[in-house]
């Protein structure tokens, strides 16, 4: 008779052999109660409701080193090495110290540290993160608790101004058999520092198995944090992520989210501003072509007097593409003053692409300025007429437009060098992108 | 240059140009002038190849091949040149980057390499003096923000950049003010030349005194009701359309 097999049972009993103090233990075997009481997220969760979680290609929720023979993540990693930028590369879950930059080379104000080292060494310092964001964020997040053995850890200093830029890659490399990933990032800048932050998910074009990363953000007074984000991970390996932010008084949170490319992409922003004045930039970009799958899901708290929030979200599907924008601006009572847009326009490239655009107000006040916007529409075929009317073909068109289109998104990055790693990341799914005709 | 005969085609479905016949050859400048309705964008569209029109009958040669069996890209880079009545706004590509598409375009078309950024940004400065178009907008998106005149200037200027063998003018001088038209007008007479032939649309003879023109003709219900040469127009004003719609058609 063939065993029952429950990865839930797996995991849970992997948890208790990991090493780390009592809390941890604690909220993990919690986490996986959790997960196992509540399961993988249905359509049935409002929040799911217009993406069905794809088929995750493994019955192991475990992460695990997984050998790396094969692959090449050395030329993946190529592509975001830059001279004024330091890298910290994780391939299927784990730290890479021989893929990232030596820590000869890391930035002075800021501590960069592996959350695998932090583990080891000096883990209660996690402690308040992981206890304060448990069972508030849904069952992928408590399987990342359950699950999580790595990931980058950044605190920046007070006072520190960090010029270079911090590159973390996320590779899926794993062919030989599907990997479950989960990494869980934790950033913090302590008041009147600055950081820049670019994460890419990226791996092999025939990686198997999951990613699933959690990060928490933590911005102290006047603080200012550039993240940008590319989300590409591979056809066949489907890639969740949630980032939570808490941004202080007058402290700056600048985003740029690019869903450029895979099987199932979803990206939930959680951002509270909880400090006087402080302020969230919001901004990205999907393209979503083949069958693919990209959501963005975003959830704005204004919770203190004088916030200002902005939202800047696009989407582009070709073929059986398939987007989903979600975005919620919640104002509270205490948050007098608070100055919210969203703005959110989509250009569907065939028949059969489709994009779901909800936004979602929650006013506990009168005293708000709030704006949101949604516009789903085709290609312009003046425009398209325009640009063939002077020699261009259809093609060469359609292109020039869509790239215009995401070209808004992208114009945000002012860093030279980051935008021009980015502008490659995205270059292949324009171009790719086709039009019914 | 162009040989458009007995031309019959819809605007969605309904028939706009009703035998239409028109001989153009290089070097000459033709007016189509006609009442609100009669069918002179209709004949711009078509010649350009906008979708929404069809073709129900007769034919047009163009270099002697057949206009319609060619791609809108493909009689542009074959020469033909369309100014638009209302210039699309192209958000987020500069007017830079989209001239160099199309004249690169046409130099593929042509089998000749490629230009350059820096080539061609020589030869855009020199072409915009010629409408006077600043270097600014130059560079801008195409046409965003731009003034109506600008707008008409810009096109004039893609004109000057992309030398076409055959230019259509459709009603280039609507919205523009006495200073703008003659700008415009004087770039467009820059332009002409001995291998280039222009069909000039307008609703107004203004235009016609800065454009002057070697033909004239007048467009009544899509068919040409009457041909004559530049003080036709003048006759125009002063008689107005009406009473050619009361006439039957005569031939030049």
């Amino acid at each position: 008779m063939v065993p029952s097999y429950s990865p839930f049972g797996e995991i849970a009993s992997a948890v208790t052999t990991w090493p780390g103090p009592a809390w941890l233990s604690e909220a993990r075997t919690a986490a996986i109660g959790r997960f196992n009481a509540a399961g993988l997220p249905s359509t049935k969760l409002e929040a799911w409701r217009t993406t069905p979680l794809p088929n995750l290609g493994t019955d192991s929720f475990v992460a695990d080193a997984i050998s790396v023979a094969g692959s090449d993540p050395e030329g993946l990693v190529g592509a975001f090495t830059a001279q004024d930028a330091v890298t910290m590369v994780f391939v299927d879950g784990f730290h890479s110290a021989t893929l990232s930059s030596p820590e000869s080379a890391w930035p002075k104000g800021v501590r960069i540290s592996p959350v695998s080292r932090i583990l080891e060494t000096t883990p209660d310092e996690l402690r308040p993160s992981i206890e304060g964001t448990s069972g508030s964020h849904g069952t992928l997040w408590d399987l990342n608790t359950a699950a999580f053995r790595d990931g980058a850890f950044l605190e920046v200093e007070d006072f520190s101004q960090v010029e270079a830029e911090v590159r973390i890659i996320v590779i899926a490399s794993s062919t030989d058999r599907p990997a479950a990933r989960h990494l869980r990032n934790f950033i913090r800048l302590g008041r009147d520092a600055s950081l820049r932050v670019l994460v890419a998910v990226i791996g092999q074009s025939s990686a198997r198995g999951f990613t699933n990363q959690q990060t928490t953000i933590e911005l102290h007074d006047r603080s200012r944090l550039d993240l940008v984000r590319v989300h590409e991970s591979p056809i066949g390996a489907p890639h969740f992520d949630t980032a939570t932010i808490a941004v202080g008084p007058h402290a700056v949170f600048n985003d740029t989210l690019l869903q450029t490319g895979a099987s199932w992409t979803r990206s939930e922003i959680v951002v509270a501003l909880k400090g006087d004045r402080g302020s969230a930039d919001l901004g990205g970009v999907f393209v979503a072509r083949g069958t693919q799958v990209s959501d963005i899901h975003t959830v704005v708290s204004h919770a203190a007097p004088g916030v200002t929030s902005r939202q800047n979200y696009r989407g582009l599907a070709a073929d059986e593409g398939r987007g989903v924008f979600h975005g919620q601006i919640k104002v509270e009572a205490d948050a007098r003053g608070a100055d919210a847009t969203q703005g959110n326009k989509n250009m569907l490239l065939s028949k059969r692409a489709q994009v779901h655009s909800t936004p979602s107000l929650e006013i506990l006040t009168d005293d708000v300025k709030c704006k949101h916007g949604s516009a789903t529409g085709q290609i312009d075929p003046a425009q398209l007429f325009y640009l063939r009317s002077r020699g261009i073909d259809l093609q060469e068109a359609t292109l020039i437009l869509t790239r215009a289109f995401a070209g808004e998104i992208l114009s945000r990055l002012t860093g030279a060098d980051t935008r021009s790693v980015v502008e490659a990341r995205i270059a292949p799914s324009l171009e790719q992108l086709g039009v019914a005709a | 240059m162009l040989r458009i005969t007995d031309l019959h085609a819809n605007a969605g479905d309904k028939p706009i140009l009703k035998g239409l016949t028109l001989n153009v050859n290089g070097g000459e400048v033709h007016a189509i002038m006609g009442p609100n309705g009669s069918g002179k964008s209709t004949l711009a569209h078509v010649l350009a190849g906008r979708p929404g029109y069809t073709v129900t009958g007769g034919e047009v040669l163009y270099k002697s091949s057949p206009l319609f069996d060619m791609a809108p890209e493909i009689r542009a880079r074959e020469g033909v040149f369309l100014a638009y009545q209302y210039p699309v706004e192209l958000p987020g590509v500069s007017n830079l980057y989209f001239l160099r598409s199309a004249l690169n375009a046409i130099r593929r078309h042509r089998g000749e390499p490629d230009m350059d950024a820096m080539d061609f940004l020589t030869i855009a400065k020199e072409k915009a003096k010629l409408v006077d178009l600043d270097e600014a907008l130059v560079k801008r998106n195409v046409n965003e923000g731009f003034s109506g005149g600008e707008k008409k200037r810009n096109e004039i200027f893609q004109m000057a950049v992309l030398e076409p063998s055959l230019a259509i003018l459709d009603e280039t001088d609507s919205g523009l003010d006495i200073d703008a038209l003659r700008i415009v007008a004087n770039g467009v007479n820059k332009l002409r030349s001995e291998d280039r032939a222009m069909i000039v649309v307008t609703h107004y003879q203004r235009l016609l005194e800065y454009i002057v023109p070697d033909f004239v003709h007048v467009l009544i219900d899509g068919k040409i009701a009457l041909s004559g040469g530049k003080e036709l127009a003048l006759e125009l004003e002063s008689k107005g359309y009406e009473w050619l719609e009361k006439e039957p058609a005569k031939a030049s």
